[in-house]
């Protein structure tokens, strides 16, 4: 109880300090979304009071502040550039781009799990060759080329799956799996290597010596012991996921957190920046505090380090 | 290896039920970004004002042609001091049903040219009053005669809405042929059908989709597939894709864009006359044109685009033709062996960031040694246009229906005069342009456009071609020389 009262308040103290850290160095970088807001058309004399309606010109700390306590209660402000409240622009977008990286993670595990044990299993042999070539293979190609690889056969050629935009969740089917690929590569080989540190375990020997079958002495014992790794592993993927998955959205024009924080960088729509990238680390930061969760289920020992 | 294969037949299976081919009654049009805002007051962006066509109208609206014709207005009368306008308003209605009234007209009109109010009001600052004359006229007063205004009154900033109406931002209500369903931003917009539009009459496709598409790519292959039946304003660099599709056609015409390359005339080298017109004379425009787009451009020489044929210079290509060896001797005489500048170009725009570097290449020949920097459209729109500290840059302005919206921006006074052009003959001849009409007002823009052009205001190199494309299926694409995208004209 007392860890996870202490992890709570160091969630809570980081995300203060991320929320600081945002704002200042967003609003304290020049930079005008009046102008753009005018851009060439507008009339350059409506630009004072443009700043003044947008209220750009109060005083940082006091913008501070007040974005704050909005925070605090939920309200993340008004976005300069779509005029309208950001909490709604987030959660609209927060379930697409959430969406996709646990399925991108979800399918790498289905790929790579199978395929790592057998690896371990048949060492040295053709399978374990080929899928070592693979998977190198996998890890070079480059996410984006694989999604437009993959809209062309699916989407073009076949017909199958819709190959952009978002117009049910079977729009998520192409760049999950583009995510998802590269990732299961790496994930094939840290489940090969835990595997292989598992099945060389005294216990492994005893399970065989007692007569129990190979499935159940592969998964009950050995992935049991393996998981840790496995899931530190997928874990640090699916954060690096949550924070990353623009170059996908914008490959599939999927409306999700990554295109509108693209969006609202290149229209200087600061408090959708803001807003944006304390959503961000939020989450990051409760998937990892989710993570450790699930990693002291596998391994109570890791409580006490 | 078996779970993988069952995976991928689960996930094609559910996938193949759910994607359909497009409904005949709905039409989806992929567009590159949202835009900013409906309401009139405040939006400038050319996003809003494509789509806002189908959703707003004012007293007059414009034609493909480039000329104007009625809309709210049935018909009107131009006194003989060419200062007082009379519109007689026709019978229409709002999306929400009321009844368009003269206060409505009124009250539009005065907020348009409100400087608090709007952001565009400078282009209404020729107006001295707007009111009403019983129940079904509209005048409006000039403090002199001012030719542009019929132009001016078709843009989205002059569109009437009921005076009552709040949160046009997000909520339009107009009187156009389709009001706004939805918006949800990086997503779609989405329009219905209005039943009741003053014509009579009732556009085909009931229900049309704005889906944002930002990566071009994606939306080819859309339009391909079928789920997106239109792609206006395709870059020409993937016209290749398109062309010679069996299932789609390409529509393509002037943008009425010019492209220029912009001159700083402030900075103390470029300010000697000479130094900017051997520039000028380095630019070979045939070059730009096939490197930069394709083939899919129409040379021009100066403010204003072939594309308004009927104010068009083309006397202008004369004037300070293509001839390096021309430009180096005007260097030299200005006593300039060589020189540095720095090019600033706009990541934002391919089209202009390809051309920069055939220039730059261009400038090289004759000594100018071009340094590029390329910038986000934001840092663009701050250090170039705004606060002017730049050299070079290629930038495309676009087009409007009257000469002197466009020419106007080089007055030496100008606020949106960023290149710093300062001419007083220029100057005298655009305040000359709006009080004459007709033959003697094509002799001053010509005029102007000489001046603009042999003065070096910038280098106006080309209008690009704007390509539409569309699925075979769809007819009656109208290609507009301003930017609008007119829906109730399209069929299936």
């Amino acid at each position: 109880m007392r860890y996870l009262r202490d992890r709570i308040i160091s969630l809570a103290v980081t995300l203060l300090l991320i929320s600081a850290v945002t704002f200042f160095s967003v609003n304290v970088l020049p930079s005008d979304p009046a102008i753009l807001i005018l851009g060439t058309e507008g009339d350059p004399e409506r630009l004072e009071s443009l700043r003044e309606e947008l209220g750009l010109n109060r005083p940082v700390l006091a913008r501070f502040a007040s974005w704050l306590g909005g925070l605090l209660s939920g309200d993340l402000g008004r976005s300069i550039r779509y005029s309208v409240d950001i909490a709604p622009l987030i959660r609209n977008a927060l379930p697409v781009t959430l969406m996709l990286a646990l399925a991108a993670v979800a399918l790498a595990l289905l790929i790579s799990i199978p395929l790592g044990i057998g690896c371990a299993v048949k060492q040295g042999s053709l399978f374990e060759t080929l899928s070592l070539i693979l998977t190198q293979l996998g890890m070079a190609l480059p996410s984006f080329w694989l999604g437009l690889l993959l809209i062309n056969l699916f989407a073009l050629k076949l017909g199958l799956l819709p190959p952009a935009g978002f117009t049910s969740w079977a729009s998520l089917i192409l760049p999950a799996w583009a995510l998802a690929l590269p990732r299961a590569a790496v994930l094939t080989r840290v489940v090969r290597g835990s595997m292989i540190d598992a099945l060389n375990q005294d216990y492994i020997r005893t399970a065989r010596s007692k007569g129990l079958p190979q499935l159940l002495v592969l998964y009950r014992h050995g992935l049991k012991n393996a998981a840790v790794g496995i899931a530190s592993v997928a874990g640090v993927q699916l954060t690096q996921l949550l924070g990353g998955t623009i170059v996908i959205e914008q490959v599939f024009g999927l409306p999700g957190m990554g295109q509108l924080l693209l969006a609202a960088a290149l229209q200087r729509d600061l408090p959708l920046v803001q807003g944006l990238v304390v959503t961000s680390a939020a989450l990051i930061l409760l998937a990892n505090f989710g993570l450790d969760l699930i990693l002291l289920g596998f391994d109570p020992r890791l409580r006490y380090e | 290896m078996r779970l993988l294969t069952i995976s991928i037949l689960v996930f094609v299976l559910v996938g193949s039920g759910i994607t359909s081919a497009a409904n005949g009654d709905v039409l989806n049009i992929a567009v590159p970004t949202d835009p900013d805002s409906f309401d009139p007051n405040r939006s400038v962006a050319a996003a809003a004002a494509e789509i806002g066509f189908n959703i707003y109208e004012g007293l007059v609206k414009s034609t493909p042609e480039g000329q104007v014709t009625g809309a709210l207005a049935s018909r009107w009368e131009i006194d003989s001091s060419q200062t007082v306008y009379t519109f007689y308003l026709r019978e229409a209605y709002f999306h929400n049903g009321s009844r368009v009234t003269v206060e409505d007209v009124v009250n539009a009109l005065n907020r348009a040219r409100d400087p608090q109010v709007s952001q565009r009001a400078g282009n209404y600052a020729a107006i001295d009053a707007v009111y009403s004359v019983g129940d079904d006229k509209v005048v409006i007063e000039l403090k002199e005669p001012y030719a542009p205004l019929l132009y001016e009154l078709t843009e989205l900033a002059a569109a009437v809405y009921p005076k009552e109406a709040s949160d046009l931002g997000i909520r339009p209500i107009g009187t156009g042929p389709y009001k706004l369903e939805e918006w949800r931003p990086n997503q779609y917009i989405k329009l219905s059908r209005f039943d009741s539009h003053w014509s009579g009459q009732q556009p085909y496709f009931r229900e049309v989709y704005f889906r944002i598409m930002p990566d071009y790519t994606s939306a080819v292959i859309s339009l391909k597939t079928g789920n997106i039946d239109v792609i206006p304003r395709l870059e020409a660099s993937y016209l290749h894709q398109v062309e010679n599709v069996p299932n789609l056609v390409v529509h393509a015409a002037p943008m009425n864009l010019v492209q220029l390359l912009a001159v700083n005339n402030a900075r103390p080298a470029l300010q000697d006359v000479r130094v900017r017109q051997a520039i000028a004379m380095a630019v070979n425009r045939d070059e730009i044109i096939i490197g930069a787009a394709w083939g899919q451009a129409e040379k021009l020489y100066t403010g204003l685009s072939p594309a308004m044929p009927e104010f068009y210079n083309p006397i202008t290509a004369d004037l300070l033709p293509y001839d390096p060896v021309q430009a180096q001797a005007l260097l030299r005489e200005a006593g300039y062996r060589s020189l540095e500048l720095t090019m600033t170009l706009p990541s934002a725009y391919p089209l202009h960031v390809q051309t920069g570097e055939i220039i730059a290449d261009q400038l090289r020949r004759i000594g100018v040694n071009v340094k590029i920097e390329i910038v986000e459209w934001g840092t663009w729109l701050e250090k170039v246009y705004t606060q002017r500290d730049y050299d070079l840059s290629v930038v495309g302005l676009t087009g409007k229906l009257d000469p002197h919206t466009i020419l106007s921006r080089y007055v030496s006074t100008n606020s949106r005069n960023f290149t710093s052009f300062n001419s007083a003959e220029f100057d005298q001849l655009i305040s000359e342009g709006i009080r004459v009409s007709g033959v003697e007002r094509k002799a001053i823009y010509d005029q102007a456009q000489e001046i603009m052009t042999r003065e070096v205001a910038a280098v106006f190199i080309m209008d690009p071609m704007q390509l539409n494309v569309l699925n075979a299926q769809i007819k009656g694409w109208q290609n507009y020389p301003v930017y609008v995208i007119d829906v109730a004209a399209l069929s299936r």
